[in-house]
């Protein structure tokens, strides 16, 4: 709809144009839009070098590693290192394992922050108001062994401080529970961090609309409802498609350093496994196969969601 | 933001972004140094910075004896395990490297790695040390080739890594014998549960105490020594994978009825309180809390670990002993209990790494002369314990005395002066050392096993660490062990703190064997290779 | 995309007449304010649910603002329990924290983790480094990442959807370490303070974020008026989006300077000369000498002063953070007008 409309603006002066040729065509459209290509431009330049000039790396995926003959010069092997995934007796569990992690994490790790920062604005003191997000975004910054340790030590059967409360067995140990522990450890360390960009938003909402839904009658819920939510929804949107390209994502780093015997069934993920592996044993080319794997699900998922996010509001990516 | 200041910031990033590489460009490094001394550089991968290499006299007196100059480079581990790949695929590598890469390595990219072999009789030192250890070479060979060399840290290090130690003051109060037999063991842990042996008054005492479960330094599954089946949980070689051998004949213990036994009896004491029942989920602070307490009461009766010192902290080791290696039952005969085999990777093949060369080296004929100094009595013992008259003081006579005030420091061993465990170089057996702490205290831990481990073959019992599997193999040895750990690892788990393992065992076997695992197909890969070196 | 269509059509409206008229005045916002375009900024006692609005308040809406309070001290309770651990861990006896018994105040104080941190003077120069590559970087990202933001912002601006998209693609496939390495060598940056700024020197995430911000917040009408000014897009992006947008600036200035301060693989892969090394990486070298190897004398102890500088390194790494938030919220209070022309 939007976009019928702004061709419909345009299209007299483009019909004017058609005859003049495609050179024209770019030359009129640089004489427009040069200082937004200036503005772009040094961006443009990074990504180019520092993102696509690598890139020729993916190709290990598909020959073996032979560093003596350049990175890409063994021997091609086609899909070799896929299909051996495909077959590896533990891919079902993998997926499965990384799936549900990952959608536990991403979906609880999207909306908590957009209520904590809805709460936080409701703040009337603005000290009140800094301490609480200080406060809340510092945990962002333990670093992931510490957290483990800690998550450990509380959880320790009778004497830990959350421990206590779930009898002679550590939550650690129980495959069932362990991807609990670990959105919900997730989302305690890093929703006072993701709330920033939505009080950022929230910021922005014009006062006066408080005040007329103040006279319109309305109560705390509705402002909240009617105000605050609008306020961040393009914003939400936005982070919510990114949030999809990651749903094979599950860090390494912290779940490896949950792992135990006996969590494993339901512990074990993509990136765990490439480790055990890959890096373990120096098998470069079958963990870039599974990185590449990894990319195109998650990138396939993100235009997915990006096309419904155009189709059913204004806000996408591209 | 004022409009001018932030075209200046556009400004000056665009011009960076432009300017700088070009300006970085293009630096040769020249071979030789101001004297005309041919320059040697070594990368160590070493994690102290406070004290770099290049500053000792060590250094120094390599470099006399070289007639060349040395630059150190170091590295720390965690680095390494990043940079390795990318360095090797830059090319980037070191005349001399320290501790930087394995067999599998070597084995790989042969032509990143110089052979020693041709050039031993440039090195009378080294070939010295391979002529006393035929088995430190074939630990290195690959085919023909020798790309790396091993270290020998001497023979207070040739000690099984792991034993298992118990409290003898606590035996002694509440006077009981050594357990010899795994019942024995069983009412030793009852008491110490009930009897309050560390005399606090709490039930705080922990009977048993261990890390976790796996094929690996200081498991309980040593235990299945207790039965014949020989482990050598160190260096890396086919035990860790869960693989031994029995007659010739390579087997798993995966499916052996030794693992079965343990497991029952692990969980037996787990069950009874004998065993902490977070084993398995706590974090690795929290083992630590219970065996070095507080430095005053202990609180562990029996552990599995290196030496007395290292578990159970200056404090307190000295109420713990190492318990001789127990019968499973009254009935096996003596000739049939074993000790973890691992003494041979204690002593030379403990870092699963070694010394490299690059054969691209501008100054190849001063490459080996450092490295048959490193070689040299003297400067093994400078390169490991400290630079002499620094650090450690030649007595003579092939005695040396380690000045364990300067020495350790920092660190209780001699990381932070010397190069420690990342060393080349080979300490002789006619060598004394005084004052290496670890290796006395490990030395002692050592000798009430040694006994049963004098009843293993070290060919016929076990795989030995030698044995290397092509690349390939490799590569579908390591798949296979990862999908049969998966499944293996959360079974003996399960068993050891639920139970069932009666039960469940023909079921697990039958699953476990499972072609698409490939347990099979590792046996045969072993069996080869085994066959190939030993036969 | 409505409002874009909407405002083409007027031209002639005689708001944006009286923006005409106000040409000679010297800022442009000033400008917009005084035809009213711009509401001046509100004032605290604008502000919802202060003291004088509260007497105000309905029962329901009493309820709901208890509900609120108690929600939220749950939640920083919540989070400054674990907090308030790692502090009191970071000078405890390792042994009674992981014993469990250090809970709410610290027990056998011990300084020797920091002692060892401290003692290292490598700390110090690492601090400096982190600074430098922080505030050094952080520059480079907002002068690269803000310009390319706004410009595909602009909904006229054609390419920019070919462009959001051939960015969003790198943030999924990248060549990996290796190629990124030999690259980086043949720029010569490579153990060069350099490898820390300029390839990171576009998020795109930050880009899109700042974009979306940019599309959203920024009234349209402003742009229309700034044609009408005469503001080119250069000058409509440095004199009226600039001085708009400070919220999303502080936010995407934390994100980058955050991320350049606990950048900790950087430092570890592409830095080899020590004297180089940031923060991150000198405090992670400490603890894995303080770790030793398994087969080393007196691991157990070893690993207990390990565990005691694991939580004092944060402490250590995190403190100068703690002053952020006074600048965030700055920021963040200028922005308030924002809203302020769409009413």
């Amino acid at each position: 709809m939007a976009h019928s409309q702004a061709r419909a603006i345009q299209a007299p002066t483009a019909a004017n144009r058609r005859k003049t040729g495609l050179l024209n065509k770019i030359a009129d459209h640089f004489s427009r839009y040069w200082q937004l290509w200036i503005l772009a431009s040094p961006a443009l330049f990074f990504i180019a070098l520092f993102a696509y000039v690598p890139m020729w790396g993916i190709l290990l995926a598909f020959r073996e590693f032979n560093p003596s003959q350049g990175l890409t010069g063994g021997a091609w092997v086609g899909m070799k290192y896929f299909t051996q995934f495909f077959h590896s007796p533990l891919f079902g569990e993998i997926m499965t394992n990384t799936i549900r992690i990952s959608l536990w994490t991403l979906v609880m790790g999207f909306i908590f922050p957009i209520i904590l920062a809805l709460l936080i604005n409701q703040i009337g003191s603005k000290k009140v108001k800094g301490f609480v997000q200080t406060i809340t975004y510092m945990p962002h910054f333990i670093s992931v062994v510490v957290i483990v340790s800690m998550i450990n030590i509380f959880l320790t059967p009778g004497t830990g401080i959350l421990g206590r409360f779930f009898g002679s067995e550590s939550l650690m140990g129980n495959p069932d529970q362990i991807t609990n522990v670990y959105w919900i450890s997730e989302v305690w360390q890093h929703c006072g961090w993701n709330s920033i960009i939505y009080l950022a938003a929230l910021a922005g909402v014009d006062t006066s609309l408080y005040e007329a839904a103040k006279i319109d009658g309305a109560g705390r819920l509705s402002i909240i409802r009617y105000v605050d939510f609008p306020a961040i929804l393009p914003t939400c949107s936005i982070l919510l498609i990114m949030t999809m390209g990651s749903v094979l994502n599950v860090g390494f780093d912290k779940i490896f350093l949950m792992q135990n015997a006996l969590n494993l069934p339901a512990t074990e993920v993509i990136s765990t496994y490439t480790y055990k592996i890959g890096i373990l044993n120096g098998q470069y080319s079958y963990s870039t196969a599974i990185g590449l794997f990894n990319t195109l699900v998650n990138f396939v998922f993100l235009i997915s969601a990006n096309a419904i996010a155009k189709r059913v509001s204004d806000q996408s990516i591209f | 933001m004022s409009q001018g200041r932030a075209w200046k910031i556009l400004a000056a990033s665009v011009a960076l972004a432009t300017i700088v590489p070009l300006a970085a460009c293009g630096n040769s490094k020249p071979t030789t140094d101001s004297q005309g001394r041919p320059i040697v550089n070594i990368l160590v991968r070493r994690n102290v910075t406070d004290n770099p290499m290049q500053k000792t006299g060590f250094t120094k007196e390599l470099e006399a004896a070289c007639k060349c100059a040395i630059k150190w480079s170091e590295v720390s581990d965690n680095a390494w395990g990043q940079q390795k790949s990318a360095k090797m695929a830059a090319s980037e590598f070191p005349d001399i490297g320290l501790s930087l890469f394995d067999r599998n390595d070597a084995a790989k990219y042969k032509d990143y790695f110089a052979d020693f072999g041709p050039h031993l009789k440039d090195m009378p030192n080294v070939k010295a040390f391979f002529d006393a250890h035929p088995g430190a070479l074939k630990y290195v060979q690959t085919g023909k080739k020798i790309p790396l060399l091993p270290s020998d840290r001497g023979k207070g290090y040739e000690v099984s890594a792991t034993h298992m130690f118990i409290n003898k003051t606590w035996l002694d109060k509440l006077g009981l014998k050594m357990p010899t037999t795994w019942d024995e063991l069983k009412q030793v842990l009852e008491a110490f549960k009930k009897d309050d042996p560390n005399g606090n008054g709490k039930a705080d005492e922990v009977p048993m105490n261990i890390r976790g479960l796996g094929f690996g330094l200081w498991s309980p599954l040593t235990l299945m020594n207790s039965e014949g089946v020989v482990t050598s949980f160190m260096g890396g070689g086919a035990s860790e994978q869960g693989y031994y051998v029995e007659n010739g004949k390579v087997k798993t213990y995966w499916t052996s009825q030794a693992l079965k036994d343990t497991i029952s009896y692990l969980h037996e004491l787990l069950a009874e309180g004998l065993i902490p029942k977070d084993v398995l989920t706590r974090d690795a602070s929290q083992y630590q809390a219970q065996t070095i307490s507080d430095g005053k009461v202990a609180k562990s009766g029996v552990t599995f670990g290196w030496s007395n010192y290292s578990e159970f902290g200056n404090d307190l080791a000295g109420q713990y002993v190492t318990l001789p290696p127990l019968k499973k039952d009254a009935s096996t005969p003596d000739s049939q209990v074993k000790w973890d085999y691992s003494q041979d990777a204690a002593r030379w093949a403990y870092t699963a790494s070694g010394v490299t060369v690059n054969p691209n080296a501008a100054n190849l004929k001063a490459v080996w002369k450092v490295i048959n100094a490193m070689y040299s009595e003297k400067l093994s013992v400078e390169g490991f314990y400290g630079s002499i008259p620094d650090i450690v003081k030649d007595d003579g006579n092939h005695q040396y005395t380690v000045d364990t005030k300067k020495a350790y420091a920092e660190y209780p061993d001699t990381r932070a002066v010397a190069l420690q465990d990342r060393f080349g170089g080979w300490i002789r057996d006619d060598v004394k050392m005084v004052g290496d702490t670890n290796a006395e205290q490990v030395t002692a831990s050592d000798l009430a096993v040694r006994d049963a481990r004098k009843h293993v073959d070290g060919e016929k019992d076990v795989i030995p660490i030698y044995v290397l599997p092509s690349i390939d193999d490799t590569n579908t040895l390591q798949n296979n062990n990862t999908a049969i750990a998966n499944y293996g690892n959360n079974q003996l788990a399960k068993w050891l703190q639920k139970g069932g393992i009666d039960q469940e065992w023909n079921d697990y076997v039958k699953k476990i064997s499972e072609p698409s695992l490939g347990l099979d197909q590792n046996i045969k890969i072993w069996q080869k290779y085994y066959d190939k070196v030993v036969k | 995309m409505a409002l874009f269509a909407k405002t083409r059509t007027t031209h002639e409206d005689p708001v944006m007449l009286a923006a005409r008229r106000r040409q000679h005045s010297a800022d442009p916002i000033e400008r917009l304010m005084a035809n009213g375009s711009l509401k001046p900024k509100s004032l605290g006692e604008n502000i919802p649910f202060n003291k004088k609005v509260r007497p105000s308040m309905t029962a329901g809406d009493r309820t709901v603002s208890i509900i609120i309070n108690v929600i939220l001290v749950l939640v920083v309770i919540a989070t400054l329990y674990p907090l308030w651990f790692v502090v009191i861990a970071s000078f405890s006896n390792p042994t009674s924290v992981a014993a469990g018994t250090v809970t709410v105040l610290p027990k056998n104080v011990t300084w020797v983790g920091y002692a060892k941190v401290f003692a290292n003077a490598r700390i110090w120069r690492g601090y400096m480094n982190t600074i430098l590559y922080s505030v050094l970087g952080t520059a480079v990202n907002m002068a690269v990442t803000i310009p390319c933001a706004f410009a595909l912002s602009r909904r006229e601006f054609k390419p920019r959807r070919v462009i959001l998209f051939l960015f969003t693609v790198t943030m999924f496939i990248g060549g990996g370490l290796i190629p990124n390495y030999l690259l980086y060598k043949s720029l010569g940056i490579n153990n060069t303070m350099w490898v820390f700024i300029l390839p990171g020197a576009v998020s795109v995430y930050n880009v899109i974020v700042a974009r979306s911000f940019f599309e959203t917040s920024i009234p349209e009408e402003l742009h229309d008026a700034a044609q009408i000014d005469g503001l080119s897009y250069f000058g409509y992006f440095f004199r009226i989006v600039l001085p708009l947008s400070s919220a999303i600036l502080a936010v995407i200035g934390l994100y980058y300077f955050v991320g350049h301060w606990n950048d900790f693989m950087t430092g570890l892969i592409f830095i080899t000369d020590d004297t180089k090394q940031p923060l991150q990486v000198v405090l992670q070298q400490l603890l894995l000498v303080a770790q030793g190897t398994g087969t080393n004398v007196d691991a157990a102890a070893q690993q207990q002063a390990a565990d005691q500088i694991k939580f004092g390194i944060i402490i250590v790494s995190t403190a100068p953070l703690l002053i952020l938030y006074p600048f965030l919220q700055k920021y963040f209070n200028k922005g308030v007008m924002l809203g302020a022309v769409k009413g």
